[in-house]
């Protein structure tokens, strides 16, 4: 018993550790928020205005690579961030829709209505096409969607959102009448690879992207006119205005400087040479606009050291959370069945949320970052917690419980002294199952903009960087084990020699 | 000392004591025997309050038995089960001292006392800071022996307290335990399905068949005069296997 609390007043220290190591707050009063998409050209255009702001001395920071528009549209909404580049047929389309928003007037109208306010356009359009090998659209002549009506047997790769979304997939083929049977949902960058591997015959591109020229495709004119305007815009608070009238102005700069060319050259400089975003976009602000922009590059173990810090801090601080909450629930719902009975059906259904759209449910309430992030790890880790604890207890030999309630034991003294340390083992193996559940889903919490190894994988994959990957990859999977190495000292603390299989070997003969 | 009044029982529709009224008075040993389901353990279940009767009391010193006295009567009793139910995650020594350290007793009386039962009990000094499984069955009883005697309760309460243990160890114990009865002149309620050990430690016999009390009284009552043909067939079931070598098997 004495071992026992002394292990676990060890552990405290630890877990007190990971605490300060997180509080990402502290992490710089920086008074202007800047979001972006999580593609090359969000990042790219939110690296642009965070360069632009800085280098007025405002202060800044940068949310890189957001989950979705729906995440930055709310996260906008609560104030979580100031500024972000959005498209306008985004807006009419697909976030404001049922409202019908039929001019740029009326959409400015909206928006005020909301607090928000709308740049000019930033120059280009990026809209979805779609495109063909060059080879295969010389070869059947396809010049325009319409061209592909008369070649049923085309197999089509779209991107999963291009397949759900109502100006997508299904409102094209019904406005020009396509037959084809052979569509299937893939990720966007690797329909590009479908393409040039002749997997596919055709994809939904952006007319921005710099795969276009890498591959060699053919982009078929919309000539029935369905796609709808995506002007690329900047998206702010109107409070920005009052607040910092100069980071306004300075937005505004930003007004018809980015044609199609120029973003299709920002893509390809990132997604093509390599270069970061923070490179790309310091280049296009020193050559456009002047500006002594200059890229800060953060060396690797710098970055290695603050993702790692930040995963910790996610996970020690929901961990701990779920350990204090999750025992006693299961505790309450081994010694009432009907509680338990719900109580784990709950923590069940809990379980079940896809972890992006509980992170979406979340935002409404918590905004961004640090807060959701750690309570959607919190509700994950309750499950095998619960559950357990549950188990653990009930599975307790009756003679045992019935000797300690006939001993004269109290409630409180039976459950400490006795059905707790008997349950000990099977509580830790939940606690080390939330564990590892926790370290892994964690890395979601990058879409959210709460850092950790999520990040580097998140940018890894949008850039096709395997190394990148592996820099996210390979510290979750050792903290992992970390974890698990914890656990298990703390169990051989925990756990007393009388439970653990080795003693009943070591026992003397009868007599 | 215990008094079981009117006492009614059912498990699910089925009756599992009908009836019963029985004393079990002070420092006596009182057995309880009869054939599997008879109702025996249920009776002892009853006395350390793990269950509640239908209907009927049971009385431990004169005061009913309900929710409000039961810890304190309880601190007042003893209880061995057939494994002993001593905890594998403590050691003899934390096992035996358990209640008496919860309910604040210093550590030097805890030991003093600890001691004194290892030598009543006679189980080897050595083996306190074992675990259970690290014991013989024969030292884990002689182990839940010491704890139900720890607090010096006015009651013990013995479920097959021996059931599980070979033949030969089985007897050294029994020797030990009446005469540790006999020494402490303890109130003592034993609950087996073994005759012989019954007419070995019993003062008072009560022989129970589906839910109710057959006969009671001493071993030479239950022996010499059944009050009922399925006694004599019990005691006849349970005679040794010389006396089936004997001329003249199968009359009484």
């Amino acid at each position: 018993m004495r071992s026992l609390t002394r292990r676990a007043w060890l552990l405290t220290p630890l877990l007190v550790l990971g605490l300060c190591a997180t509080c990402p707050a502290a992490a710089g009063t920086a008074s202007v928020m800047v979001g972006s998409k999580p593609f090359t050209e969000g990042v790219i255009l939110g690296e642009v205005v965070r360069a632009l702001i800085a280098e007025s001395g405002q202060p800044v920071m940068h949310q890189a690579g957001l989950g979705g528009t729906r995440i930055l549209w709310g996260a906008l909404l609560a104030g979580e961030i100031d500024v972000y580049p959005e498209y306008s047929g985004t807006l009419t389309r697909e976030v404001l829709t049922g409202q019908q928003v039929e001019t740029t007037a009326r959409l400015g109208e909206v928006l005020a209505g909301l607090g928000l306010r709308m740049s000019a356009p930033l120059g280009f359009r990026n809209t979805y096409a779609i495109a063909v090998p060059e080879g295969l659209g010389g070869r059947l002549r396809l010049r325009r969607v319409s061209d592909l009506r008369d070649q049923p047997q085309l197999r089509f790769g779209f991107s999963n959102e291009f397949m759900d979304r109502e100006d997508g997939w299904p409102g094209l083929r019904e406005r020009y009448r396509l037959a084809q049977q052979d569509v299937r949902g893939l990720d966007h960058d690797l329909a590009y690879r479908g393409l040039a591997a002749g997997q596919i015959d055709a994809t939904d591109v952006y007319t921005t992207d710099a795969e276009i020229v890498h591959y060699g495709l053919r982009v078929l004119t919309d000539d029935l006119g369905w796609f709808p305007d995506y002007q690329a815009i900047l998206l702010y608070r109107a409070d920005l205005e009052q607040r910092a009238p100069k980071v306004v102005e300075r937005l505004r700069r930003l007004e018809g400087t980015i044609d199609e060319p120029t973003m299709a050259a920002l893509n390809a400089r990132v997604k093509l040479q390599g270069e970061t975003e923070q490179q790309a976009a310091a280049g296009f602000l020193r050559e456009r606009l002047g500006l002594a922009a200059r890229a800060q590059p953060t060396g690797l173990w710098q970055s290695l050291r603050d993702r790692t810090l930040e995963h910790l801090g996610l996970v020690t601080v929901s961990l701990t959370a779920a350990i204090l909450v999750a025992v006693p629930l299961g505790i309450a719902a081994a010694r009432w069945s009907r509680l338990g009975a719900l109580v784990l059906g709950l923590v069940g259904i809990l379980q079940t949320i896809p972890s992006l759209a509980l992170l979406v449910f979340l935002i409404p309430v918590l905004g961004i970052g640090w807060p959701p992030a750690v309570v959607a790890l919190f509700l994950y880790s309750l499950l095998p917690i619960v559950r357990n604890t549950h188990a653990g207890l009930l599975g307790i030999p009756l003679p045992l419980r019935e000797s300690a309630e006939v001993l004269g034991l109290n409630r409180g003294a039976q459950l400490r002294l006795v059905e707790l340390p008997l349950a000990a083992t099977s509580i830790l193996a939940g606690i080390k199952t939330a564990a590892v559940i926790n370290v892994g889903t964690a890395t979601l919490a990058a879409l959210i903009g709460a850092g950790g190894y999520g990040q580097p994988i998140l940018t890894g994959i949008r850039l096709d960087d395997t190394a990148l990957i592996m820099q996210g990859a390979i510290p979750a999977a050792l903290l992992a084990l970390l974890m698990q190495a914890l656990f298990n000292w703390a169990e051989r603390g925990m756990v007393p020699r009388g439970l653990r299989p080795r003693s009943a070997a070591a026992a003397p003969p009868a007599g | 000392m215990l008094r079981y009044h009117a006492i009614n029982k059912s498990y699910d529709g089925a009756k599992a004591l009908d009836r019963i009224d029985l004393d079990c008075p002070a420092a006596r040993t009182t057995v309880l025997i009869g054939p599997s389901g008879c109702g025996k353990s249920t009776l002892l279940r009853l006395a350390a309050g793990l269950i509640r009767p239908d209907a009927g009391e049971v009385r431990f010193e004169g005061a009913a038995l309900g929710p409000d006295n039961l810890r304190a009567a309880r601190l007042r009793m003893g209880y061995v089960i057939q494994e002993g139910g001593l905890f594998p995650h403590l050691t003899v020594r934390a096992n035996v001292t358990l209640v008496a350290r919860e309910l604040g007793w210093p550590r030097a009386r805890c030991e003093a006392r600890l001691l004194e039962l290892a030598t009543l009990a006679r189980l080897p000094v050595g083996l306190l800071g074992r675990y259970p499984l690290e014991i013989s069955g024969g030292q884990r009883q002689r182990a839940a022996l010491m704890r139900a005697l720890m607090l010096d309760p006015d009651l013990l309460l013995l479920d097959e307290p021996l059931g599980s243990l070979d033949p030969m160890i089985r007897v050294e114990l029994q020797e030990e335990l009446k005469t540790i009865f006999e020494r402490l002149g303890k109130t003592v309620v034993l609950v087996t399905h073994d005759l012989g050990e019954a007419v070995f430690f019993g003062h008072r016999l009560v022989l129970l068949r589906a839910g109710r009390v057959l006969q009671q009284g001493s071993a030479a009552d239950l022996l010499e005069r059944p009050a009922d043909p399925f006694v004599s067939a019990f005691v006849r079931a349970q005679r040794g296997p010389q006396w089936r070598l004997e001329p003249g098997a199968g009359t009484i």
